[in-house]
């Protein structure tokens, strides 16, 4: 406790000199690539069954590509809010940013070990809440005596009276997160992510659990929030990042970002479309090597309502400019950061112009438009490399797959081959040994003659011999 | 504090920041580390020795939990080893004919039967450590360790109250109580080190190839037949030395071995035993544990 009030004191002194805030968190470029076991189409049963897809464990080799190359720098004193439709990869980055799970590209480097809040993160749901509280705390580094203290506060800040002794998997799933923030506030943090922990809470809560997060983002270094409710955003946060598709959209002050969100959002047919609308649309931040792109592309060109909406478009850049370039002035020492590591920070602006001449009305609308300052989203001139290197990711998952199929085959064959083995070992030991003791002479009897039999050259003898027995 | 360099930031703000790094390669600014890394070994073992009661109470509130649901409760750490022995007693006692048993047939039976699930629970329990706690690990930042740490936990305290039954069975079969029964707890406490190592290695490697769950009935039911729980390998292998080695370099049969020679005087361990487990034990832990921080990083990534 004492280190973080100190850190408090340091951020807080930092601020009041007007000194260059220290960053907190630098991501550099971070992928995050998730394996699904899955076929990625749908299948009939029988196909699911019979396919070779089955016969090799149904591993369609799917890779999902949840987070593709997120570049930024958050520094001490901020509260960043991160906005983007389901399932656009912003509970990866804060998986990553917690160190939940390794970006399989790049880095993300931290001032401290971040601490993600979220909704995802069921205990153990057999317990009772209270068991739970003291697991959580204990996983979070408290010491037995400290979590037992502490035990009493957290159930009370979660309101669940007597529900606390009952097992988690009864509870509501507002009541659960209940008790999940509770337990993951109970601790002062300098980086804390907060990822939409408080949607389902009830109003009373959810006023409460803010409360506390304020309290949390005075004593924390950062603060990072995601969250859908923009209003929400709008109110907590100065800064605001976009994620969309696994890449980082936009990224700047708070309201020209979430102005055009929600323009976005509004946009007729662009949240069901996608990536489509939006590589034809804005400036592309997603990679446009998409299956989909180049299908969709020449559909919405023909059908020309997005003509509308392009030229409808101008004049948000216009809204949005002031903001913008106020917001670059500060959003030039991020950069700054990235050149050091990669060294090609400022190029994706360029190169990005030249990758798309698919369609014609782009470059007169592209420097106009607004998201296109807001920093360095996709980093295009890299997609090629980029793709590239998934793919060599790809053969040598391939690769490495087969090395492994082909020593399972090998133990396997080991396996029976050891086990035919010491079968015959045994029954040799056996026949050798059992009739040993008493048994020797009736089955001796018949052996030897059959050795003679076998010995002695093919004639009537033999047979005299055997029928003579 | 806070505002000096790294280094010293990282050794004063013990609280947050020992769990954190492997290599400090170029931070882009000072005081940044890399996160997703897994730490170094040394910060790996005493991180997961600072949280330990985290695994003990996972162990025992799961221990109880999974129990309490059964209206005989706790009752059933007892009875379901009981049940075993009775029917590998019956089935196998009905099988073999008198000549073909080991002497003190039910004693060295059951005594088989108790240790023998004492691994496999471990090596079960071991193979879901992570993938059946993916929430846990992917909403909190232990060590990872703690997880295969509180499966061996929970089979140990298991163990416990099995292991006085045994005694009360063997001294009801007329084994004479002896101050060498005592060595069981070493005993014990070396297995419970082997099965760790043995937990830690299934662990890692079901969460990357989850086939090994499904192959790990297999395993146990070949280890059940190779660790001579109802025959005697010295006298089924008295003419093959070779056969009789192998068969007592068995990890298993070790440690079953280990036990009989402690508490049935008719069944005194062969010294092959005693110089291989300990050796066995060494071999799982080292290798368990280097195995699975090496992959500290990823469990995350499961599914």
């Amino acid at each position: 406790m004492a280190s973080v009030s100190d850190l408090e004191l340091a951020g807080m002194a930092a601020r009041a000199a007007g000194r260059a805030p220290r960053p907190m968190i630098v991501v550099d470029d971070a992928h995050v690539t998730y394996r699904v076991y899955a076929s990625g189409k749908r299948m009939s049963a029988r196909d699911s069954v019979f396919s070779l897809n089955a016969l090799r464990g149904g591993r369609g080799l799917k890779t999902v590509p949840a987070l593709r190359g997120v570049t930024f720098t958050a520094s001490e004193g901020e509260s960043i809010g991160v906005i983007g439709h389901n399932g656009s990869g912003k509970s990866t980055l804060f998986r990553a940013m917690s160190g939940l799970i390794p970006p399989s590209e790049g880095t993300i480097w931290a001032a401290d070990r971040p601490v993600l809040l979220g909704v995802n993160a069921a205990l153990v749901p057999e317990l009772s809440g209270e068991n739970n509280i003291k697991l959580g705390l204990l996983a979070m580094g408290f010491t037995p005596e400290e979590a037992a203290a502490h035990i009493d506060d957290i159930a009370d800040f979660a309101e669940l009276n007597e529900f606390i002794h009952h097992p988690m998997r009864t509870y509501s799933s507002g009541m659960g997160a209940r008790l999940r923030f509770a337990i993951a506030s109970a601790k002062a943090h300098s980086i804390l992510l907060v990822d939409e922990a408080l949607a389902v809470g009830d109003r009373r809560f959810r006023l409460k659990s803010e409360q506390r997060i304020r309290e949390l983002r005075d004593s924390a270094g950062l603060v990072m929030i995601v969250s859908h409710s923009v209003s929400s955003l709008r109110d907590t946060c100065e800064r605001v990042l976009w994620i969309h598709k696994g890449e980082l959209r936009a990224d700047g002050d708070a309201k020209s970002v979430i102005d055009e969100y929600t323009r976005w959002v509004k946009q007729p047919g662009q949240g069901a479309v996608g990536a489509a609308s939006t590589a034809k649309g804005k400036r592309p931040a997603m990679s446009p090597a998409k299956s989909s792109s180049p299908r969709k592309a020449p559909d919405a060109a023909r059908i020309a309502e997005p003509e509308s909406v392009v030229r409808a478009a101008p004049p948000e850049p216009i809204v949005a400019a002031p903001a913008v370039r106020e917001h670059d002035v500060q959003q030039v020492r991020l950069p700054t950061f990235d050149q050091l590591l990669s060294g090609e920070a400022m190029q994706p602006v360029v190169a990005s112009d030249r990758k798309h001449p698919r369609t014609k009305q782009r470059p007169a609308r592209e420097p106009s438009v607004a998201t296109r300052p807001i920093t360095l989203p996709g980093a295009s001139p890299r997609d090629a490399a980029r793709r590239e290197r998934y793919l060599r990711a790809t053969r040598d998952r391939n690769r490495r797959r087969i090395i492994a199929l082909a020593i399972t085959g090998a133990a396997i064959l080991i396996a029976v081959a050891a086990g035919a083995a010491i079968a015959l070992v045994g029954v040799l030991t056996h026949t050798a040994t059992l009739p040993a003791p008493g048994s020797m002479l009736p089955e001796a009897a018949p052996f030897a003659v059959v050795q003679v039999a076998e010995t002695a050259p093919l004639t009537g003898s033999g047979v005299l011999l055997l029928n003579d027995d | 504090m806070r505002a000096g360099d790294g280094p010293t930031k990282n050794v004063a703000d013990r609280e947050v920041s020992e769990y954190v790094v492997d290599t400090p390669l170029r931070a882009p600014a000072p005081g940044l580390f890399e996160v997703g890394r897994r730490p170094r070994f040394g910060h790996y073992l005493v991180e997961a020795w600072r949280r330990r009661s985290f695994a003990f109470t996972l162990a025992g509130y799961r221990l109880v939990g999974g129990l309490l649901q059964n209206r005989l409760g706790v009752l059933w750490i007892v009875l379901k080893p009981l049940f075993t022995a009775v029917i590998y007693g019956t089935i196998f006692g009905a099988v073999l004919s008198d000549d073909a048993r080991p002497d003190d047939w039910v004693p060295y039976l059951i005594t088989g039967v108790f240790i023998f699930e004492y691994f496999t629970g471990c090596f079960t329990g071991g193979s879901r450590a992570i993938t059946g706690n993916a929430k846990l690990v992917q909403s909190l930042g232990f060590p990872r360790i703690l997880l295969p740490v509180s499966v061996v936990a929970e089979q140990a305290m298991r163990i416990v109250p099995i292991m006085l039954l045994l005694g009360i069975l063997l001294l009801v079969f007329g084994i004479p109580i002896s101050w060498s029964w005592l060595w069981v707890i070493p005993i014990l406490a070396m297995m419970s080190v082997f099965n760790l190592g043995v937990a830690l290695i299934v662990g890692r490697m079901s969460v990357w190839v989850r086939d090994v769950q499904q192959f790990i009935p297999t395993i146990n039911r070949v280890l059940f037949y190779a660790s001579a729980i109802f025959f005697q390998v010295d006298k089924v292998f008295a003419d093959n030395p070779v056969m009789l080695t192998i068969a007592h370099l068995v990890p298993t049969y070790d440690f079953i071995a280990l036990v009989r020679g402690a508490m049935l005087v008719a069944h005194p361990a062969p010294a092959l035993a005693v110089v291989a487990a300990p050796i066995w034990t060494l071999l799982a832990i080292g290798i368990g544990v280097v195995y699975f921080w090496r992959a500290e990083a990823r469990y995350g990534l499961s599914e």
